[in-house]
């Protein structure tokens, strides 16, 4: 594609949301080597969602215990992180025998010291439609949830989230949800209290 | 000079630029400003979109710029025209490695370069204080004619929806929404260009670095 393409489409704004598929956005990221116009719209795209002021509609209201800033969330994250059971090389995925679920990836999240990473790829192959993240560790008078990049509630179809019997929580996202925007989780009390427990992004993995 | 005209043309002058860069960096004749001066800011977007805090980013941006001044220094490149896309794999990889865990985080920042950037060199959000950012991104947000256009973009960028969302709920086609996005950045060109800000300015119009 093209420099008149990529302007026409407005392809830098939709890079910046993380909305371009791989192989797009791979063709606009070479393109960008050599095109300082998109990188001047790529930066002035990037300010505009850093600085985007919150609305004061109701629909676009954030949640009492999402009201933190999302530095002082990544600081805490950092602090706190989240550990994904995994093998020595990264994290795992258990596909099933079970064709019915075929279609899911499988991830436990522990919470245990990992150092300053701000968001944890998650691998799963392109063809993934559900995607079910077991979160442990988490007290038994908080409840944990799923917010987009900005603190943003996910809308109800993106994520489910519930308790299991043994204390953790089991949150499955739609692939399409995860695969489009990094996924912040939280838990928080009755008091609306936040407890930051990482950020999690999809990383589709390429057939070998 | 039409749109097309003028792109094809800075592709051809681009190519040209890399092939003589690519002489003078195996040459060792200062090449590494001009190497820093005209990739630094495509690369740095690079690792932002793939979620790279800043200060792990520099040092990312270092190994890059190291592994190829090394690459051309020893075997030289195969097409040395493409030297954006060799840095651009180059930076992906070492991107792919950080998160796999597989290089130390180590910040190896050359300060001397790195303070002697000129402002070409600078992205938006380093050549523009954070205050002044935020309220031209306030100013546009404000100063957008019509409440659809500021509902497509909190949409977008504060909710996060999918364009293909946001244009059903909102009744546009992708060319009304690409409409939309093509004023809310012309606007904010001009209100950038009003902080003093000569590049990056207009949709179509900003001017050229040389």
């Amino acid at each position: 594609m093209d420099h008149l393409h990529f302007k026409a489409d407005q392809t830098a704004a939709i890079y910046v949301s993380r909305g371009l598929d791989e192989r797009a956005q791979e063709d606009f990221e070479l393109h960008l080597m050599s095109c300082s116009e998109c990188v001047d719209d790529v930066e002035a795209w990037r300010a505009i969602e850093a600085h985007m002021p919150p609305s004061a509609r109701p629909h676009l209201a954030r949640t009492s215990f999402a009201l933190g800033s999302f530095k002082e969330w990544r600081l805490a994250a950092s602090l706190i992180g989240i550990g994904i059971v995994a093998a020595a090389s990264g994290w795992y995925v258990r596909p099933l025998a079970d064709p019915e679920l075929g279609k899911t990836a499988f991830f436990n999240a522990l919470p245990v010291s990992r150092g300053a990473f701000d968001c944890m790829p998650l691998k799963f192959s392109a063809d993934t439609r559900w995607v079910v993240l077991r979160v442990a560790g988490v007290a038994n008078d908080r409840e944990v949830t799923a917010l987009n990049s900005r603190g943003g509630p996910l809308t109800a179809s993106g994520y489910s989230a519930r308790r299991q019997s043994d204390g953790s929580w089991i949150l499955q996202f739609a692939a399409d949800t995860l695969s489009r925007r990094a996924i912040r989780l939280e838990s928080h009390d009755a008091a609306g209290a936040v407890e930051p427990l990482g950020c999690i992004s999809a990383e589709i993995a390429t057939a070998q | 000079m039409s749109y097309t005209e003028r792109s094809a043309g800075e592709v051809a002058r681009g190519r040209e630029g890399n092939l003589s860069l690519v002489t003078a960096i195996a040459e060792r004749s200062e090449p590494q400003k001009e190497l820093y001066h005209k990739f630094r800011r495509p690369l740095l977007q690079v690792f932002q979109q793939r979620r790279i805090d800043p200060d792990a980013a520099q040092d990312l941006l270092q190994r890059t710029f190291l592994q190829v001044i090394q690459k051309i220094r020893a075997d030289g490149l195969a097409d040395p025209s493409n030297l954006g896309g060799y840095l651009y794999r180059t930076a992906s990889n070492l991107a792919a490695k950080y998160w796999r865990g597989e290089l130390a985080h180590e910040h190896d920042s050359d300060g001397d370069v790195m303070t002697n950037l000129i402002d070409d060199a600078l992205p938006l959000e380093e050549r523009i204080d954070h205050d002044t950012l935020a309220r031209s991104v306030r100013n546009l947000i404000e100063e957008l004619p019509a409440q659809r256009d500021r509902e497509v973009l909190e949409r977008f960028y504060l909710r996060e929806e999918s364009r293909a969302s946001v244009c059903e709920s909102l009744h546009l086609t992708s060319l009304q929404f690409n409409q939309v996005l093509w004023r809310a950045r012309r606007r904010f060109g001009e209100i950038l260009r009003k902080h003093g800000l000569s590049r990056g300015g207009g949709a179509a119009h900003s001017p050229k670095r040389s």
